[in-house]
């Protein structure tokens, strides 16, 4: 399996992860007073659980 | 895999298979690795590998999930093995030769390519920390002892593996891992250190146990008002 399978698999997935780091990121740049640093490491946490729960989500076939 | 294309194509066309597999392994990691463990800095490593390991952990474990859930059937492992070997023995009339045949030799050589490098891939990710390499290599020797001892003492396709168990508690491992590894790739600071990938597995751990009850009791509900 290929980076490119896992992307064409649900691009959803790899932009949600890419995305949930993104603000991790930048919560943590603005970091410096303004925002706990405990805030970061969480948002990008749930952030991956709630691919998770969308993956499922997303994928279970309806109506069986 | 490896052992299908020895029981449909013959002896001669895997060894060869495997052994020119190896030597492009070890070529293309000798100079492309050495250049990425040298050059790149630890937390870009740590970055790239970590998502990496996130998305291929998320993919298997979703999967998982919903296997475990009941929303997709569970692979049929000896139904797999024996369409491999339906199709080996059709390629070009399933001959079997002492001479050595394309379809063995590019089927052996593509396997051994594919997981050695997976394998140099969980090496890399494992002993990129500080003092880890060593561990990582090892882990990996014995891993692939183990494969090869198991491969032999069976003698036919690990039809009795419990496939989706190995995915769900490799998916969840990887998830874990890259998780914690692509937060500190980006210098984020892990409340609790090193030990928060426990905290992570416990959480990741949960969430599926969740959404694994959850499917299955949509199922019984929908069977119930069927």
């Amino acid at each position: 399996m290929t980076l490119l399978h896992l992307v064409a698999d649900d691009p959803r997935v790899p932009a949600g992860v890419g995305a949930g780091l993104l603000a991790a990121w930048l919560l943590s740049r603005a970091a410096h007073g303004s925002v706990p640093g405990w805030i970061p490491p969480l948002a990008y946490t749930v952030m991956v659980a709630a691919k998770l729960v969308w993956g499922v989500w997303a994928k279970a076939p309806r109506g069986r | 895999m490896r052992r299908t294309y020895l029981v449909t194509r013959g002896w001669l066309s895997a060894r060869a298979g495997t052994a020119v597999g190896v030597l492009v392994l070890a070529a293309a990691l000798s100079t492309v690795g050495n250049v990425v463990w040298h050059a790149i800095p630890l937390a870009r490593l740590q970055l790239v590998i970590g998502l990496l390991l996130t998305l291929f952990g998320l993919r298997w474990l979703i999967k998982a999930v919903l296997r475990y859930g009941g929303k997709i059937p569970i692979r049929d492992e000896d139904a797999a093995y024996t369409r491999t070997v339906q199709r080996l023995h059709t390629t070009d009339g399933g001959r079997r030769t002492t001479a050595i045949d394309r379809a063995g030799f590019g089927a052996a050589l593509a396997a051994v390519v594919l997981e050695g490098s997976e394998v140099a891939f969980a090496i890399l990710a494992f002993g990129a920390r500080p003092h880890m390499l060593p561990y990582a290599v090892a882990g990996s020797a014995a891993g692939i002892l183990m494969v090869a001892l198991l491969g032999l003492a069976l003698r036919a396709s690990l039809v009795k593996a419990p496939e989706n168990a190995l995915k769900f508690t490799v998916g969840w491992i990887l998830t874990a891992l890259g998780t914690l590894w692509s937060g500190e790739g980006i210098g984020l600071h892990w409340p609790a250190g090193a030990a928060t990938y426990l905290l992570l597995l416990v959480l990741d751990g949960a969430l599926c146990a969740g959404l694994i009850a959850a499917l299955r009791k949509g199922m019984t509900r929908c069977a119930a008002s069927a």
